[in-house]
């Protein structure tokens, strides 16, 4: 009898020792996560600020250079009539490219994703490339002027793509659990019936909730990057 | 076998039970942990003399421990390095245990 008690409280014993030793394992691990983490959050947040900085100063510097742009094209076309009608052409292409900001009639559309709280998969409650491209693509032909998301201006070469569990829009990426505005200016008729009637809102649906506001002022901004063209080259007439 | 089951059973309700012990006893813990192991090691080689008492292990276990963990906090408030006294005497502890167990187990190994 008194084997068997002894033999139960040593037992207990060494129970009681596995558990703190897994216990002390598990801590110390954590911590070292938990350091880890908090270098990794204190780096990349000085490195967005110092970005922030550096994008500020060069628009500040493209608008100043932009600005003298202006000034000489204002000069030359005081001179003639055809230098007038160049820089109205100028300025035409210009929107048609998307390298102003520009305003008018259309549509604010909010899509904001279902919040993961009780789910744990993270495959169906994001927003896919292939919906907002979807989007994109009808409202375009839909006759709209002039797309935005996020305040990233969509021209002829912006791409909508996956890249890693981020959405590339042109070259800046965008979180795929967070709200996603897409701004639009065209017929809003056009754009609504568009929407509704060809459904392409309803993906969206699916995953989060969609709003849709219209507006008799809406800017979008414009374009920020430079056209590149290293191997489309224009073809000569002979 | 007893003794390792129950290390088991205490591995088992650490990985999966969640108890939260604050972080600031985290040093004090791993000395204690330190001592404890001496204290098993002892009983290990104690078991193997056939001179084993339950009484005297459960004392060492918990007493080494807490008197560890309390020099520890002390030697932390004094700003004095008092641990390193506890790792270098109970790791000295733990080698001499070791040693005789060996001694212990091959003695019986070769007597077979």
């Amino acid at each position: 009898m008194k084997k068997l008690s002894s033999q139960i409280t040593v037992a207990i014993v060494c129970c009681i020792l596995g558990f703190i030793l897994t216990y002390q394992f598990r801590q110390i691990n954590k911590n070292q996560q938990d350091a880890k983490a908090k270098i990794n959050t204190e780096d990349i947040t000085s490195q967005i600020q110092q970005l922030t900085t550096q994008k500020e100063d060069l628009q500040t510097k493209l608008d100043a250079q932009e600005g003298k742009i202006k000034k000489y094209e204002s000069s030359v076309a005081n001179t003639d009539t055809a230098s007038k009608e160049l820089l109205k052409e100028l300025i035409n292409s210009r929107i048609v490219n998307g390298m102003v900001d520009v305003k008018g009639p259309g549509l604010i559309i909010e899509i904001i994703p279902q919040s993961n709280l009780f789910d744990n998969s993270t495959s169906e409650s994001t927003i896919s490339p292939l919906n907002l491209s979807v989007l994109v693509n009808n409202l375009i032909a839909s006759e709209a002027e002039a797309i935005s998301i996020n305040d990233i201006r969509i021209t002829s070469r912006t791409g909508i793509a996956m890249s890693g569990n981020l959405l590339e829009i042109g070259n800046i990426k965008i979180p795929t659990d967070k709200k996603v505005t897409v701004k639009v200016i065209g017929d809003k008729k056009k754009i609504i019936y568009s929407l509704d009637f060809l459904g392409i809102l309803s993906e969206f649906y699916k995953n989060g909730s969609v709003s849709r506001t219209e507006s008799n002022e809406i800017i979008v901004k414009r374009y920020e990057g430079d056209f590149k063209f290293d191997f489309a080259k224009p073809v000569e007439n002979k | 076998m007893i003794a390792i089951l129950g290390l088991l059973i205490g591995i088992i309700l650490g990985v999966f039970f969640d108890v939260s012990i604050p972080a600031r006893f985290s040093p004090y813990m791993s000395v204690a942990i330190f001592a404890c192991l001496d204290s098993v090691f002892g009983a290990i080689r104690a078991s193997l003399a056939k001179n084993f008492k339950a009484d005297i292990f459960i004392s060492g276990f918990f007493g080494n421990a807490v008197l560890a963990a309390a020099l520890a906090y002390v030697g932390d408030k004094l700003g004095v390095p008092v641990y390193l006294a506890t790792v270098i005497i109970f790791g000295g502890r733990i080698f001499n245990n070791f040693a005789v167990i060996r001694r212990l187990l091959i003695e019986k190994a070769r007597a077979h």
